[in-house]
């Protein structure tokens, strides 16, 4: 197997075996939700990370999309944060800047129909624009933007427990903490298709909200600010550009929040779920067996899965396809630590 | 799981009282709600404090939002009250000059319909895109834009008043009264089915978490050989409305919930029954929030 490690980062490993024999895990939603989609894509993906050549340069149109999205939004609230004066010069300059740095013209090439209903780079910079013209009033007047993408967890910040066999820390990277009226609230953007009834009802249960929930109050109690978090803003953003003539007479918005909050016994039920999850992790990794779960092969985020190509083949020419199509990729790293790096 | 047998006559009800109150404005809803188990905390959002003045055992915590251009901030300061009562029931932690370990028995909505307007409110001041705006002189007020203004403000509506259920406290919701319109009613020729219904209508689907529907109606009454018109409690179902209960109590009651309580906890005494929910609050579970983790007890130590 092709193995491609960049020398300067250092291998970032999301368990570690401990002196006393448990297992140390340091997770985000993202890999729970990993897990729970399908154990044997996770073992794939997170354990033996493996992925498709050429899958980095060609990102899926929603996701090419969403990872400009948080690129520009990074730069809005930097700005926001700095008390810098916003100007639609700026904003342009955002849009072009983060469309190259993701690289949205390779992924462009791969799915030209979507970026072309999407509008290409005028696109980008209208839903921009709007963005603009939608929240940076609101925003600049009611929040105080205390962290913009900055991330938590690697230095065992967050611990969620521990059992006879696992140790259990969670860690993240939340797109932005805000101060609203004195409570402390952190903010996560997400794009979606389209925005419908159902939106804002999206966002409970789940695994990533009550993660920045639990966390940003326990690093701002080890920081000496006795504060509660309950709470926290989804940012909710339409990649499509809602109908200025719709047929129901009423213009679908294209930025909405939702503004789920969480109860201690809620912290209380997630923090159980996230290590009953560990603890499965921790039985696979031992056992090596790793649950294939066939209903995600062809709905993995509305497509087929990354992996199905090898599980579609007999068991032993899966060695060739693996050779032939997927190579080891150095793990995700979250994100940088000085201390750790040193 | 395992098959369990329950007879049900000798079944107690869950301790809480989880009660809706509808009527017509100044029929004395807050009245009723303010005889609940004492201590009685109002969340205000009516700004009618006064109309409790002089009530023993009850506070009122009055939600007040801003003038634009700020934010509205009641809905979001009802969740942080929400939060503080989740860690601790005593008054006095939440702001009030009151001797420490005087605890909230009932809590109170006052009313659905401006408790989900401040929801609304914050949702349209922070979402330009669900919203029109009117600008009036230098002032400009925010209408909803569509279903989406309304999602935005039910979601949270229904969330807060189940985490509210969820205390071991008593839960009262005052809800106002509309007539019901039939199917083929419209705005320029409303048609009325001799019912009422709930005001919002939207607001409906609350009623299925709530044991107790009762009504409060103005009605006429003899005092001292003279009629006056004074409010009455319907807990049970009639013509006009779809009220439950779960007690065992008359058609038409005197405006007393601690009495209402009282009297059909001996009535069902009285038939052998076990009480349904105990008198002065004998049968509210004594639950400790500093070990409310442990109906999560892991094996493990968080």
């Amino acid at each position: 197997m092709t193995t491609i490690a960049s020398k300067a980062d250092k291998p970032f490993s999301f368990y570690n075996i401990l002196p006393n024999g448990k297992i140390e895990f340091f997770v985000d939603a993202s890999l729970l939700k990993s897990f729970s989609l399908c154990e044997s894509y996770f073992h794939l993906k997170h354990v033996q990370n493996l992925r498709q050549k050429g899958y980095g340069s060609v990102m899926p149109f929603p996701m090419a999309v969403g990872s400009w999205w948080s690129e520009v939004m990074e730069m809005f609230y930097n700005c926001l944060r700095d008390k810098a004066e916003l100007t639609p010069q700026m904003i342009q300059d955002f849009a072009l800047s983060a469309w190259v740095k993701v690289g949205l013209d390779k992924s462009a090439l791969a799915d030209p129909d979507k970026f072309a209903t999407f509008g290409d780079v005028a696109g980008a910079y209208l839903m921009l624009m709007e963005y603009y013209n939608s929240q940076y009033i609101v925003d600049k007047q009611s929040w105080k933007i205390i962290a913009v993408e900055e991330g938590f967890g690697l230095k065992k910040e967050v611990f969620i427990g521990e059992t006879p066999r696992v140790v259990v820390y969670w860690i993240g990277k939340p797109d932005l903490v805000v101060v609203e009226n004195d409570r402390l609230t952190p903010v996560d953007h997400k794009t979606v298709s389209r925005i419908d009834g159902t939106t804002i009802s999206k966002y409970k249960p789940s695994t990533q909200m009550p993660g920045y929930v639990y966390s940003c109050e326990v690093i701002a109690k080890s920081l000496g600010y006795d504060v509660r978090v309950d709470r926290c803003v989804v940012n909710v953003c339409s990649r499509t550009r809602p109908s200025d003539n719709p047929r129901s007479g009423k213009k679908r918005p294209r930025f909405i929040r939702a503004y789920p909050n969480f109860s201690r016994e809620e912290i209380a039920e997630w923090k159980k779920d996230v290590l009953n999850k560990c603890e499965r992790i921790a039985h696979c990794l031992k056992t090596n067996e790793w649950t294939w779960s066939e209903t995600t092969c062809h709905n993995m985020y509305m497509r087929q899965c990354d992996y199905i190509k090898l599980h579609s083949q007999t068991p032993s020419s899966r060695d060739i396809v693996l050779l032939a199509d997927f190579m080891q990729q150095t793990p995700w790293v979250p994100y940088r630590v000085k201390e750790l790096d040193d | 799981m395992p098959l369990e047998f329950h007879d049900m006559s000798q079944e107690q009800q869950g301790g809480k009282l989880k009660l809706a109150i509808v009527g017509h404005e100044k029929n004395g809803k807050s009245w009723l709600a303010a005889t609940g188990r004492k201590n009685v905390l109002f969340h205000g959002f009516d700004q009618r404090s006064e109309a409790l003045s002089g009530k023993k055992g009850v506070y009122e915590l009055t939600y007040v939002d801003p003038q634009w251009p700020k934010q509205p901030e009641s809905a979001q300061n009802f969740l942080t009250t929400l939060g503080k009562l989740e860690d601790s029931l005593d008054l006095s932690k939440l702001g009030f000059k009151v001797p420490e370990g005087t605890l909230v028995r009932t809590n109170v909505i006052d009313s659905v319909q401006t408790f989900a307007q401040a929801f609304q409110r914050y949702a349209l001041y922070n979402s330009k895109d669900i919203r029109r705006e009117l600008t009036i002189g230098s002032m400009k007020v925010f209408l909803p834009g569509g279903w989406d203004a309304w999602n935005a403000e039910m979601v949270p509506v229904e969330n807060a008043i189940l985490r509210l259920l969820a205390l071991p406290t008593d839960t009262i919701i005052v809800l106002h009264e509309t007539a019901e319109e039939t199917a083929d009613s419209t705005s320029e020729k409303p048609r009325f089915s001799g019912r009422v219904g709930v005001f919002p209508v939207r607001y409906q689907r609350l009623i299925k978490y709530f044991n107790e529907v009762w009504r409060v109606k103005l009605t006429q009454s003899v005092v001292n050989n003279k009629s006056a018109y004074l409010p009455r409690v319907y807990p049970l179902p009639n013509y006009e409305f779809d009220c439950a209960t779960a007690m065992d109590l008359d058609a038409t009651e005197e405006p007393n919930i601690e009495a209402m309580i009282s009297k059909s906890e001996h009535r069902r005494l009285a038939a052998g029954l076990p009480g349904n929910i105990s008198i002065a609050g004998r049968g509210l579970p004594q639950i400790d929030l500093q070990s409310e983790s442990s109906k999560n007890k892991l094996l493990v130590k968080i």
